[in-house]
């Protein structure tokens, strides 16, 4: 127990401790001193005034406690050593709550997307192209940034367009119908093929061959089904007008990643570049609304899309960090 | 009640201290003490109890024996020390309740009672105890209580905290230490 009692250690903690030490083996009462230990205790408070006057100490503050109200003692230090007085106060409890909510209400408004994304049946990512083969030798190819989700049964064939753009070349099977669902509405198909591109606000359909039938997703809204050389934006509420465009250019995209634009709203164009490139495009879509652009762009590069673009109109591109490039229009002095 | 300062140490110093710490002492005084007060009615709701605690950390701030002058964010710095003396205040608030209510309850009508000075006296060593415990793990803590409020012996406490009795008298060592210590620095 004792494990020093040399001379040399004369400071006054270590004074402290050893007379502790003594202290407490001198009062076992179950286990009481030998008479040996009992010299020993005697020779070291002999030993030094400074040992004497520890070990006074102790025994006075021992005595003295004893001496104390033993219930009222008790109740006033476990009182007081519990973590009673730490307790909150209600504003702090309302200020973590309210930074807990901050924190977590856009956690749970982004995460169920996030997930959903993540567990995609097939997904591609920023600048990246991929086709497919389904279990019915249907071919499906994902543009850059795109991710669907594949659902078959015996009676139908579902595909759920996530994000991003697809080109469908469907196997013909009248008695299971092919449809690519997204949260704007539906598109069937009979043996045929077709491009979805799905839009932040509406699903855009483009007919290559054959026929398709779209309908929107709250109304029952219904069109002729579309030819080849048609396309449709589907809104959630409603259907656009049904217009023409040509199968050659929108399969420049799809064979050699070129993006043919005639006469498209400039923001249009911003819009389908930016699902090529890994930062975001920050742009007001109303002042480039009355630019129309007519180009041939390469995917493949973005940036130097843009700088085509920013060659032929009076545009402005700042890049503020990798993620992040600034388009403003500057007008022409 | 009062003791001279030189019974501790580190009080002296202050008086040894050159005239130009206590100038700025008087200065940190002057521009600090009006909403250190200021903020302490705000959070304590009573500008009477702020204006105490107010001058107990300046009490407190002058008793130190470290340099004041190297003190660069005096704010944040006297806030900590509120703060603290705020939690003690609380403390010392639990624990002199606690100590009455259950005085009265345990009091036999046979017993007398005790005077008012003695109760103080033992509420503030209970708190000096207090203070000293508050900074030790819980098992030395208990450990402590068990064998000198509670009385028991040595092994008992072993079998009660699920140690060894070795175990126990280095828990006791301990906290005798550390209570030994807290009466030394006393500063009342």
């Amino acid at each position: 127990m004792v494990t020093s009692s040399s001379p040399e250690v004369t400071d006054s903690e270590s004074i402290v401790t050893q007379a502790a030490e003594w202290v407490v083996l001198m009062s076992d009462e179950e286990n009481p001193p030998s008479t040996a230990q009992k010299q020993a205790f005697l020779d070291w408070r002999n030993q030094d005034p400074q040992h004497d006057e520890a070990v006074d100490k102790l025994q006075t503050l021992l005595g003295d406690i004893q001496q104390f109200p033993r219930s009222a003692s008790k109740a006033a230090l476990s009182v007081s050593t519990s973590k009673a007085y730490h307790q909150h106060s209600w504003q702090t409890l309302a200020k973590t709550f309210v930074l807990l909510m901050v924190i977590f209400i856009p956690m749970f408004v982004w995460l169920p997307d996030k997930v959903t994304l993540m567990m995609a049946d097939k997904q591609t990512s920023v600048g990246d192209w991929q086709s497919y083969t389904l279990v019915d030798n249907s071919v499906i190819m994902l543009s850059s940034d795109s991710a669907i989700n594949v659902d078959f049964n015996h009676s139908q064939r579902t595909i759920h367009l996530l994000k991003g753009e697809i080109r469908v070349k469907v196997s013909k099977n009248p008695q299971r119908p092919f449809v690519v669902k997204t949260e704007h509405g539906s598109l069937t198909a009979l043996g045929t093929e077709f491009s979805v591109d799905k839009r932040s606000d509406y699903t855009l359909l483009k007919v290559i061959e054959s026929t398709v039938a779209a309908t929107c997703q709250r109304r029952g809204c219904d069109v002729k089904p579309l030819q080849p050389g048609q396309q449709i934006r589907v809104y959630a509420e409603h259907l656009g007008k049904v217009s023409d465009f040509s199968i050659a250019d929108a399969s420049l995209m799809w064979n050699k990643r070129q993006l043919m634009v005639d006469g498209m709203p400039l923001n249009e164009v911003l819009t389908i570049l930016n699902r090529f490139h890994k930062g975001y495009f920050y742009f007001d879509a109303q002042p480039l609304e009355n630019y129309h652009v007519s180009a041939v762009l390469p995917l493949d590069n973005p940036q130097a899309a843009l700088s085509l673009l920013a060659d032929s109109f009076p545009l402005k591109v700042t890049h503020i960090t990798p993620w992040w490039t600034a388009i403003t229009v500057v007008p022409k002095t | 009640m009062v003791q001279p300062f030189n019974m501790s140490s580190n009080k002296q110093i202050v008086f040894d201290q050159p005239s130009y710490k206590n100038s700025f002492i008087a200065s940190l005084y002057e521009n600090h003490h009006y909403w250190l007060t200021g903020w302490l009615s705000k959070k304590l709701g009573c500008s009477q109890n702020a204006s105490d605690l107010t001058h107990d950390t300046f009490v407190n701030v002058i008793s130190k024996q470290n340099d004041l002058t190297q003190i660069r964010e005096p704010r944040p710095w006297l806030l900590t020390i509120a703060k603290r003396l705020l939690i003690d205040k609380r403390r010392r608030f639990l624990l002199e309740q606690a100590y009455l209510e259950e005085l009265k309850l345990s009091l036999d009508d046979a017993e007398p009672i005790p005077s008012t000075e003695d109760v103080y006296l033992v509420i503030n060593a209970l708190s000096t105890i207090s203070e000293a415990l508050e900074t030790l793990p819980s098992h030395v803590r208990q450990a402590f209580i068990l064998r000198h409020i509670d009385g028991l012996t040595q092994s008992a406490i072993g079998k009660k905290l699920g140690v060894s009795t070795t175990m126990v008298q280095k828990y006791l060592i301990q906290s005798l230490v550390a209570c030994q210590q807290a009466f030394e620095t006393e500063t009342f």
